[in-house]
């Protein structure tokens, strides 16, 4: 099977979204824990969130630099 | 797509606390702003995160209760406990499980003098503190006998305002922040070693040391 670069690229650049995402949702369910928690039906309190963000805090980390790396030197095959 | 999507970053930031801006407290005095050739922060450097919000406290009416497994319960008006006990001066970081920390010089007496005062019970081997909003958390008896823990009621050399716990706040040091119980009402003595407060009974750390995870 051959690789797909363009499909790597395009999943790199999606994950990195929906991580962002629930990095922001779980800071918020973490700082405004009064606000978030009753929104969220109770799902997200602080703890959870805390759990959430620290979980995620590498591989958002990994996933900026594959971002950051992938916009800078694959120049996504333009020619 | 790419500037909506920075642009709701950088909303998510700002409104997530990241760069939040908080509205400066009126204060009593000056604050001092070093202590001892230390840089200390500022009284509005704390961002707010209590339970219910801040509570403002009727100094008239405040009474603060020593009891549960004590030989002597004890009640205290705000000057009783300033006044009648020894004061301390202490530079301590309080470090918030949210990542933020801040350096105060904190004015206070020791919990240690307030338990001796009311003699706790052989078996007694907790302390709970309660706060006007329902607030609770708990620490060995041990934290206060073996420590010079302060419960203070100056901050930075003025009065601790009421967004900041008024009439006293508790220097809960080398624990995390949600130990630091603000707006004290009652120090409870307890046999019950398995108590937990509103944030350990949410999944947070019991001990609250900050050599620890604060989730459990």
């Amino acid at each position: 099977m051959e690789f797909d670069m363009n499909l790597a690229r395009r999943a790199v650049h999606y994950l990195f979204l929906v991580v962002t995402i629930l990095m922001a949702v779980s800071g918020f369910g973490i700082i405004d824990y009064q606000i978030v928690g009753p929104l969220t039906g109770g799902l997200l309190t602080k703890t959870f969130s805390f759990q959430i963000h620290n979980f995620l805090a590498i591989p958002f980390a990994i996933l900026l630099i594959l971002h950051v790396g992938i916009v800078l030197f694959l120049k996504k095959g333009r020619k | 797509m790419r500037r909506v999507l920075t642009v709701l970053a950088i909303i998510c930031l700002w409104s997530s606390g990241c760069l939040k801006l908080s509205q400066p407290i009126k204060l009593n005095a000056t604050e001092v702003r070093q202590y001892q050739g230390k840089d200390l922060s500022s009284v509005n450097d704390f961002r707010e995160n209590s339970i219910k919000g801040p509570q403002y406290i009727d100094a008239d009416t405040y009474k603060l209760k020593v009891d549960g497994l004590v030989d002597t319960p004890k009640e205290y008006t705000i000057p009783q406990v300033i006044d009648n006990h020894q004061n301390y001066q202490k530079s301590v970081t309080l470090n918030c499980v949210e990542g933020w920390s801040v350096a105060i010089l904190w004015e206070g007496v020791l919990v240690r003098d307030l338990l001796k005062e009311a003699g706790p019970k052989s078996g007694a081997n907790t302390v709970i503190f309660h706060a006007v909003d329902g607030y609770t958390t708990s620490f060995p008896i041990g934290y206060f006998t073996d420590h010079d823990i302060l419960m203070a009621y100056k901050m930075n050399n003025v009065t601790i305002p009421p967004e900041r716990g008024f009439p006293f706040m508790l220097v809960a040091e080398d624990k995390w922040g949600y130990k630091w119980v603000k707006w004290i009402t009652e120090i409870e003595v307890s046999n019950d070693s398995s108590y937990e407060g509103y944030w350990e009974s949410r999944g947070y750390s019991d001990t609250g040391n900050l050599n620890e995870s604060s989730i459990k």
